[in-house]
């Protein structure tokens, strides 16, 4: 058995504390703990599970909250169109041996300079990044780049005039005064208060230098003006030096006078019309620099920069080239696919719940673009987006729009029978082919014709194989689960397997498929929907008949096998306690003694009695079935025999469960599966049964939270049998329950209870090991 | 001469304990009622009145064993000329490479913290650190150093753990003026902090004047004169900061 000491996902370090009735000295335990909570996860949101796969055009089930780069893949596979190539960034040295330039560049400097780094220069980006305007952003001002240049230059400069030539310490004093103007006031120590921001210029050079030396200092004073944020000077002096043909420096004058006054577009302008200008400008000298022959090694940065450009003056046109490549190209890059991704995100917001026809500009984004159509169509929200998906997949009868229509249409559109139904002509071998057939179950379940969509069920895959990754099979158990016609049928399918582990705030970043603890986690799990409907929707003879049915694995049988007894207890059902007890006895040996006694109890009350006892013994006894597992939950096997003081003891009160109302979002499988965000009764289950189940939260319900109900039973319990030998222990526990139970929202604070166990213990068992280990009690 | 007795002098501070080295001159009452905390998202606040703070994540410190990066905020803050801002460096440790900094690397550290003091009419400086145990005497020495560095008149502020408030009271003899007790995504343990936290008496005084809600969860604690940070998981808006204002008035 492991205790949960960790519960939190944001927070690193959680103790756990109550508040103390007395004024004396109180005993806080502080349990520290480390990294956040990671998740145990059967379905995915933002990334698919197998990322590695997807992209080679194993797609899985295609859900509408993936990413738009995953469903960029998804729509080229489902338009016969092989995966996209997406090219390698350009073969380096690896990371750990390549040089850092920021590094060699302090290296060099004070090798020539015998000079050594300030503690302004502690870290690289100290230097490199610097605040701008008055928005409080920073930007890269002198990037790698800039300091690989330098290095190289010095080295050359090394080369021609001699290792301690008084040229090369003045090339180096001078480029070093350049760098100084990086970080900017805020980074520096002693900034000048107020004024404006200082700018460091290297001294003009006197005349009749080498000319080598004369172009060197006036690339040094525009790049000095550059990085000291003047940059209409800096364009300037750039385009002198791109006219002056002597200069070593003059392929680079254009592109970096470019530079410059994209820069001024994006720091210094202060309206969009300004702004636009300027990018125009910028965008003239870049295609200066295309057309220049000599510039060739400037050439695929200049293509970038008019990329950014055309993003920013044009972006819907940019978007259609973009999507165009991502669409029917044969090869893309990463950056083509951060483009889409910063250009959809401007046009319809950074996230993958919108209303579709809130989306900005909506009609420009998708004429004549079916990559932008169908995403938006797939992934808006709405009868809009459903009204659009099904009017292409009428016009268009193809996979990739079958998708969309499966998705988005409701059991009440129209179109629905005509969709599932040609659903049907997907073939097996379409890549398409587990996305139709999830959808096409989901949809027949919504028109009411169950026994098609189980016969369907049947002809799929129960492990995973090509085209059913792990996480689609899991998709495909919760569809089963939710069709289950017994409940052999339902255990069976109740169990999952983890394709993902991630911390739940973690869960939507861009980068964070790369998050996971990297262990195996091969136990199978509940997921969401188990949990919610073994907890809500079936009565307790059915959870009984659940935890005696071998069909579960241990681990998950005895949380079925709790709640089922704890129920029991609370329902006085003896006879299905009885029955749940001897399961739970061979599957928790620790608790078969306290089982024992209430197995063998002479009557009723005795029995009672017993099992109040063995609550009080067991805090892990839930009367909830918890679903979904975290790294901590998959290795409990048992229930716990102490209290665990972050949480986790006992039960609260019976409500019905929500899910919308969490911060970390409704669990994906009920996203997918339950329209209305609630588990269903299962088929099975008959009216009687529900009925039932239904009287029996409500009885729950009124016997509250575990610590009241315990309370009030235990001292009735010591009024009517004061002299059986456990009321001190179970007092004593009551008044420790209390403090480590106070984590249910919404419980009536009736902690008057509290304080007449602790009374009673102390003025009736006053020399019992209880009372005197029981100095405290807690509100 | 002088200049030996004032290393002196310095060097038998640094001996004591933090909270005798160097004290504010500015406790964090001179900040608003309310602050928002504004995250690493374009955010234009230029309407939130100068009864309303901003504090605003100025950068991301990664330490990574003996290598920190340093991220600087890359999105705009849009505020008036007469919003308080706090600038706040949240620091994050790799959890596959413990802390390990030497203490050589503490100045660079601490001056990096420091120069976001520098930055355009902030008037407190805050540190985000979720230390583990084993990284409070780093976490300790760091905020010494970086209370040395800035102007005396300038609250520096800390974001807490709940059980950072109520438990072994790590937080007595920090040289800070405020430590806010951060009262969201807490999971199980959320209720007994809460608790604590409705009658303010937390064991760590510095944690008395102030509280961390975040707008995406109940948000139903007094304020009761204290200090109000929200943290809102999307980017504010008008709607937003009413909610945020109607629980300062609680």
């Amino acid at each position: 058995m492991t205790l949960n000491l960790c519960r939190n996902a944001r927070l690193l370090i959680v103790a756990a504390v109550s508040a103390a009735a007395v004024a004396t000295a109180t005993t806080v335990y502080v349990i520290a703990c480390g990294g956040p909570i990671y998740d145990l996860v059967t379905v995915n949101v933002v990334h698919p599970a197998e990322v590695e796969r997807f992209e080679k055009g194993d797609v899985g089930v295609v859900r509408p909250r993936l990413a738009r780069r995953y469903l960029a893949q998804a729509y080229r596979s489902f338009s016969g169109r092989p995966p996209l190539v997406v090219a390698a960034p350009p073969k380096s040295t690896p990371a750990t041996n390549r040089p850092d330039p920021f590094e060699e560049w302090i290296g060099a400097r004070d090798r020539v300079l015998g000079t050594t780094r300030s503690a302004d220069e502690a870290f690289a980006s100290l230097v490199q990044f610097r605040y701008v305007g008055n928005d409080y952003q920073a930007i890269w001002n002198c990037p790698d780049d800039a300091f690989t240049t330098a290095v190289k230059t010095l080295a050359a400069r090394q080369a021609r005039f001699g290792e301690g030539s008084a040229e090369l310490r003045d090339w180096t004093r001078a480029q070093a005064v350049v760098f100084s103007n990086c970080p900017g006031p805020p980074a520096r120590s002693n900034p000048q208060p107020g004024g404006p921001e200082p700018l460091f210029v290297p001294e003009p050079v006197p005349s009749g230098v080498d000319a080598l030396i004369r172009a060197d200092r006036a690339y040094q004073t525009a790049a000095a003006y550059f990085y000291g944020l003047q940059y209409e000077e800096a364009a300037r002096r750039f385009r002198e030096i791109a006219a002056d043909a002597t200069s070593p420096w003059r392929s680079y004058g254009q592109y970096l006078a470019a530079r410059a006054t994209i820069r001024m577009a994006t720091v210094n302008a202060t309206n969009d019309a300004e702004r636009d200008r300027l990018f125009g400008t910028a965008q003239d000298e870049l295609k200066r620099v295309l057309a220049d022959a000599s510039a060739a090694a400037l050439h695929e940065s200049a293509r970038g920069l008019i990329d950014f450009i055309e993003a920013r003056l044009r972006i819907v046109e940019r978007l259609h080239r973009v999507s165009d490549v991502l669409a029917t190209g044969t090869s893309a890059t990463e950056q083509d696919f951060a483009d889409y991704r910063w250009m959809m995100d401007r046009l319809i917001g950074d996230t993958i719940d919108y209303d579709y026809v809130n989306v900005r500009r909506r009609d420009e984004v998708i004429a004549n673009d079916e990559l932008n159509d169908w995403v938006l169509a797939v992934q808006g929200q709405g009868t809009a987006a459903a009204e659009r998906a099904i009017a292409r997949w009428r016009a268009t009868r193809t996979p990739v729009w079958l998708v969309a229509a499966l998705w988005r249409a409701y059991p009440q559109s129209p179109a629905a029978a005509e969709i599932v139904d040609a659903a049907r002509t997907i073939d097996r071998s379409s890549p398409a082919y587990s996305t139709v057939a999830f959808l096409r179950v989901r949809l027949l379940t919504a028109l009411g014709r169950r026994d098609e969509a189980r016969a369907l069920l049947a002809t799929l895959p129960n492990g995973p194989e090509p085209g059913f990754q792990a996480e689609t099979i899991n998709l495909l158990k919760a569809e089963r689960f939710l069709l289950a016609d017994n409940l052999g049928e339902l255990l069976t399918q109740a169990t999952r397997s983890t394709v993902f582990e991630q911390p739940a705030e973690l869960r939507e970043l861009p980068g964070s498929p790369t998050v996971r603890t990297g262990k195996p986690y091969s136990q199978p799990v509940f997921d969401a929907d188990a949990g919610a409907l073994f907890s809500r929707r079936m009565p307790l003879d059915r959870l009984v008949e659940a935890a005696v049915s071998p069909t579960l694995p241990d681990r998950l049988r005895v949380r079925v096998a709790m709640a089922a007894f704890t129920r029991a207890v609370l329902l006085r059902r003896d006879e299905a306690g009885l029955r749940v007890a001897a399961i739970l006895r061979q599957l928790a040996p620790p608790m078969a003694a306290d089982l024992d006694r209430y197995t063998k109890a002479a009557n009723a009350d005795n029995r009672h009695f017993a099992a109040l006892l063995l609550l009080m013994r067991t805090p892990g006894l839930h009367a909830d079935v918890r679903g979904a597992d975290d790294e901590n939950t998959i290795d409990d096997e048992e229930p716990m025999r102490a209290f665990n003081h972050v949480g986790g003891n006992w039960w609260c009160a019976f409500e019905e469960p929500t899910f919308n109302n969490s911060w970390q979002g409704v669990p994906e499988v009920i996203n997918l599966l339950y329209p209305t965000k609630q588990v269903a009764y299962p088929a099975f289950i008959t009216a009687a049964e529900r009925a039932t189940t239904e009287q029996e939260l409500k009885a729950l319900g009124t016997a509250g939270a575990a610590r009241s109900y315990l309370a009030a039973e235990v001292l009735l319990w010591a009024r009517a049998r004061p002299k059986d030998p456990d009321v001190p222990e179970a007092l004593a526990l009551i008044v420790e329950g209390w403090r480590w139970n106070a984590s249910c929202f919404g419980e009536s604070d009736n902690w008057q209870l509290a304080q007449r166990a602790f009374q009673t213990l102390h003025a009736r068992y006053p020399d019992s090991v209880w009372a005197q280990r029981t100095k405290y009690w807690y509100k | 001469m002088r200049q030996w007795v004032l290393v002196g002098v310095l060097a038998s501070l640094a001996l004591q304990s933090p909270a005798q080295a160097i004290r504010s001159n500015a406790p964090a009452g001179s900040l608003p009622r309310l602050i928002l905390w504004a995250w690493e998202r374009p955010e234009d606040l230029r309407g939130i009145g100068a009864d309303t703070g901003v504090a605003f994540l100025a950068q991301t410190i990664t330490v990574a064993g003996e290598r920190l990066s340093i991220s600087r905020r890359k999105q705009p803050l849009r505020v008036s000329p007469e919003t308080s801002l706090v600038a706040v460096t949240r620091i994050e440790v790799d959890p596959l490479r413990p802390l390990s900094l030497k203490p050589d690397q503490l100045p660079g550290l601490v001056s990096v913290v420091a120069s976001t003091a520098r930055l355009p009419r902030v008037r407190g400086v805050q540190v985000d650190f979720d230390a583990t145990t084993s990284e409070r005497p780093f976490y300790r020495n760091l905020l010494r150093d970086l209370r040395a560095a800035i102007n005396r008149d300038l609250p520096l502020s800390i974001t807490a753990l709940a059980s950072w408030c109520e438990g072994d009271d790590w937080l007595g003899g920090l040289p800070i003026d405020e430590a806010v007790p951060m009262l969201f995504r807490m999971g199980p343990v959320d209720e007994p902090f809460r608790r604590l936290a409705r009658l303010g008496n937390w064991n760590a005084a510095l944690c008395r004047g102030s509280l961390g809600l975040s707008l995406d969860e109940r948000f139903d604690l007094p304020s009761n004169s204290r200090r109000l940070y929200v943290f809102n998981p999307v980017p504010w808006n008008d709607t937003a900061l009413a909610d945020a204002r109607r629980q300062v008035m609680r």
